[in-house]
């Protein structure tokens, strides 16, 4: 701290706040109660449709739901995200409703938050009541003035960064003293640490919605020269590692608790909430006084619940000095991988030549290259196996003096690598399995591809083979040519650039009828998968008319003159050039066709006699009740008497209640016809209005009563001596 | 301790003048401005002093907080004794509140240097740059006068020379050079 702030700093603010625990939350500007939620065990989340001009379709939709994942795999917590996925809901756009917490790009300053030049990149309104009950809260991005990016492309803001911080508004948390705090409030569209919550984030949302045990240690942050009582002051407690592990702001009376802690021993250090991040990122009601040092106040072992209290510690902080460590211009956390080393530049004040520097954890080595007063340049070396998480930097001036920036190296695991995907493109309904190869895959790994992510040991998501394999099955996805995204937990990713390509290729699952007249005519339906606008049907070559695509998974075409003969190749293509074929054969007679049933009705029963009429029959001709009107099958055969050309005799079979498709095959030919919804089987007990049932009535016998069960057969005999003097027609029987 | 008398007496007046009051809840995700890109991107840039705050819901879910100053300067824009405007959020009388994440509350009684956005599609402006836009004018026991931040509790924002003066701010003198640097830069833009 300079020694011009020493006589200028001491600033208080409306003190409103009560003791400020770990973590610091956002408060009532009224009476300072602490924002929740009130039901913080679901608390419904949408991400709008819509996303950014900026970014490829439905690509926001991934990196918001990790965003929303990093938050919900926080333990410790009743805190949870349920995202709602209606696509009613997500094509609303009144974001204010209060049924609605809504994560959204406004493209055009619908809001009223962005006008032209705010420098806002994003917000976030929370509406509460006095008791500071949340009754709505939305992100918005301002992406009229700025651009983000779910592809990294340089000075453009990550959606995933900026959505994982605001989330952390949203859920009622205010920033954070830590630089590798997802809720250290400068964002740089550099750094993309801030995806991944740091241990003050989350015990942070173990303080505003706490389950289970965990211990806290509480304490008050005193000045050594006077015993006066410092608030405000930047309080953290390290892990017997020399890990920072939990961050809590000192009341107005200097009273601290370091919620949400393990069982294990901490060290706690003090230290003035000047630089980078300061009183003024915070939220009203929080009295800060920064004229003091970074001070080692106290050390506690806690076991696995309740309160230690330390009181004032074993030492109180020391004076003010003109000597800081880190600037809010500096890009925080730093960067270190496992057995890594690096080059990094701190800014600050005082950092003259005969300063030391340190890392909270010994494993880490630290080698100043320069002290240059208001800059220091040094290399950093972690041990092979470190462990993610944060580890404080310490400087010490050469009159003893101490600067610490907490949380100022962020471990971070090796970048994954991707080196190949194959294969390199699926169909838009999903279903393809796809595996990825590449280096440092690690459980828990995500997978972005197109609008989905794939989680590892999610039912649906991927699995992490070994660590240089993924495997998944791709999902339904948005067309188009999109990178391949491995990302690790701490939201350090690899990308296939274009790696994937989602496309409508389309495949034929069927054709019907696969026959049909040379003279063209003939109504043809495919059933398949990936069927797009504009898709053209070639057979043997000739282009076919009338091409109408109902859904992705229903074609039809009415075919042009052909030659007879085949099968042919009956070829369909996609705008894009994807094609799928399956067979066609021209026939030189007319496709049947049906004109009438008569009756069109019957039991459900069957043995109804019905007379079809229409054109081209032939003897070979099959019936069927109930087939499927697109693929021809299903259904049930009846028994088929050819009497001519156009009139066929068929006995309905028993079917169930309902109206039904007729289809007429010739056998010898595969020409088929559907009228569609041409006959109704109905139920006796309602069929001819009459109410005759077939089922015995209860009550007494009349003389007549028994002639009923030979009915059926004297039907018989009586209709085959009929038929015994009209020509032997044809049966077929249809399966 | 190295206080000097003065230094204590300066450090009480500007926790005196914090005391009167800084209500906001901070947090919006917003660039680092300097007074002049302020300055350069601003609507208004007026001096003045806080009258009323007056919390509205014109329509449900509409939370705004309307504002009279007295206007002693302005930089930008026209010149305007009684200026009214709305800003988002505030709380109502019932309790009821909505927090805009980074956006300053102004004191009533305050002295303000306010960078205000032109109005939005809602028909309130923003402070450009969420709480940057908002400095607190104060006046030490000596008379000078510095730019300060406009939270309460306010430190130095980083020592970058675009960082908005906060903490014990900067001499008055020297913003309104900086800001000046900002008009100037509007005109030579505005010229092209």
């Amino acid at each position: 701290m300079s020694l011009r702030r020493t006589t200028l700093g001491v600033l208080v603010a409306l003190a409103v706040a009560s003791t400020v625990a770990a973590h610091v939350r956002l408060t009532h500007p009224s009476n300072g109660n602490p924002l929740r939620w009130a039901s913080p065990g679901a608390i419904a989340i949408t991400v709008n449709a819509t996303g950014s001009d900026d970014i490829p379709d439905g690509s926001h939709l991934p990196a918001i739901q990790l965003a929303i994942r990093a938050w919900n795999d926080a333990t410790g917590t009743t805190a949870t995200l349920v995202e709602n996925t209606s696509p009613g809901s997500r094509a609303r756009s009144d974001w204010e409703a209060d049924d609605l917490h809504t994560v959204i790009f406004d493209e055009d300053d619908s809001s009223g938050y962005f006008p032209n030049g705010t420098g806002i990149v994003a917000l976030t309104p929370v509406w509460f009541n006095t008791s500071g009950v949340i009754s709505d809260a939305d992100v918005l991005f301002n992406g009229s003035d700025f651009t983000f990016t779910t592809e990294g492309v340089v000075n453009a803001f990550d959606v995933q960064d900026v959505a994982t911080h605001e989330i952390g508004h949203l859920l009622g948390l205010d920033h954070s003293g830590w630089a590798g705090a997802t809720m250290y409030p400068y964002v740089d569209p550099t750094v993309i640490l801030h995806r991944s919550l740091a241990g003050d984030d989350e015990r942070g949302l173990r303080d505003a919605y706490p389950t289970g045990t965990y211990s806290t240690i509480a304490g008050r942050v005193t000045r050594a020269s006077d015993g006066g009582a410092v608030a405000g002051a930047n309080v953290a407690a390290l892990d017997a590692d020399g890990r920072t592990i939990a961050g809590a702001l000192a009341d107005n009376s200097g009273n601290y608790a370091l919620k949400g802690l393990e069982a294990g021993t901490y060290t706690v250090w003090a230290s003035p909430l000047d630089q980078p991040v300061a009183a003024g990122n915070l939220g009203g009601g929080h009295t800060v006084v920064t004229t003091f040092q970074s001070t080692a106040i106290a050390s506690a072992t806690v076991g696995g619940s309740g309160t230690t209290n330390v009181g004032n510690g074993t030492a109180g902080v020391g004076a003010d000095a003109a000597f800081a460590l880190g600037r809010n211009t500096d890009e925080l956390p730093l960067r270190i991988e496992p057995g890594g080393s690096g080059i990094y530049s701190l800014h600050g004040t005082g950092l003259a030549a005969g300063s030391t520097l340190a890392a909270s954890d010994p494993d880490f080595t630290v080698v100043v290259i320069a002290w240059n007063n208001t800059v220091v340049t040094f290399q950093a070396t972690a041990a092979p196996g470190e462990p993610m998480g944060h580890v404080d930097l310490r400087a010490t001036s050469p009159s003893g003096d101490r600067s610490v920036l907490h949380a100022a190296l962020e471990v971070a695991a090796v970048d994954p690598f991707v080196i190949g995907v194959s294969p390199t493109s699926g169909t838009l309904s999903g279903g393809t399995f796809v595996t990825i190869t590449g280096a440092e895959f690690r459980a828990g790994a995500r997978v972005i591809l197109a609008n989905q992510v794939y989680v590892d040991g999610d039912i649906g998501g991927c699995t992490v083979v070994d660590d240089s394999t993924i495997t998944l099955t791709t999902r339904a996805s948005a067309a188009g040519v999109w990178d391949v995204v491995v990302q690790d937990r701490t939201g350090s990713e690899a990308r296939a650039g274009s790696g994937f390509t989602f496309a409508a290729l389309p495949q034929i699952a069927s054709a019907f009828p696969v026959s049909g007249w040379s003279g063209g005519g003939t109504l043809v339906r495919l059933r398949g998968t990936d069927f797009v606008a504009g898709t053209t049907v070639r057979i043997d070559g000739n282009l076919q008319s009338g091409v109408t695509v109902a859904s992705a998974t229903s074609l039809s075409f009415s075919t042009s003159a052909g030659l007879p003969g085949g099968p042919y190749v009956l070829e369909i293509e996609t705008p894009g050039g994807a094609t799928a074929s399956t067979a066609f054969s021209y026939q030189a007679d007319p496709d049947p066709a049906v004109i009438a049933l008569d009756p069109p009705s019957g039991t459900t029963s069957g043995g109804q006699i019905v007379t079809v009429t229409g054109a081209n029959f032939t003897a070979d001709a099959e019936v069927v009740f109930g087939a499927d009107a697109e693929t021809g099958l299903g259904g049930t055969g009846a028994d088929v008497v050819f009497l001519d050309a156009n009139t066929l005799q068929v006995t309905t079979p028993a079917m169930s209640a309902g109206t039904t498709n007729v289809l007429v095959r010739l056998a010898l030919t595969d020409q088929a016809t559907v009228a569609t919804a041409a006959f109704t089987f109905q139920s006796p007990s309602t069929g001819g209005g009459g109410g005759c049932s077939i089922a015995p009535i209860e009550g007494p016998r009349g003389p007549f009563d028994g002639f009923t069960a030979f009915l059926p057969i004297l039907l018989a005999l009586v209709w085959l001596a009929i038929g015994a003097r009209r020509p032997v027609p044809v049966r077929v029987r249809v399966r | 301790m190295r206080h000097l008398p003065l230094a204590a007496l300066a450090a009480t007046a500007l926790g005196l003048l914090a005391l009167l009051g800084t209500t906001d809840v901070r947090a919006g995700t917003v660039q680092r401005l300097g007074l002049a890109d302020l300055a350069e991107r601003a609507d208004l840039v007026f001096e003045g002093r806080v009258l009323a705050a007056r919390v509205l819901e014109p329509a449900p879910g509409r939370i705004e907080t309307e504002y009279t100053l007295r206007e002693d300067r302005a930089l930008v824009g026209a010149a305007c004794p009684l200026r009214v405007f709305r800003l988002p959020g505030g709380v109502l009388p019932d309790g009821r509140g909505l927090a805009i994440a980074g956006l300053p509350a102004l004191p009533v009684g305050a002295d303000v240097l306010l960078f205000l956005s032109r109005e939005g599609s809602r028909g309130t402006r923003m402070p450009v740059g969420l709480a940057q836009g908002s400095l607190r004018i104060v006046t030490l026991p000596d008379g000078a006068k510095r730019l300060v931040g406009s939270a309460a509790g306010l430190d130095f924002v980083g020592d970058a020379p675009t960082a908005v003066p906060a903490g014990p701010g900067i001499d008055y003198v020297s913003g309104l050079a900086e800001i000046a640097s900002g008009i100037a830069a509007r005109g030579v833009e505005a010229g092209r």
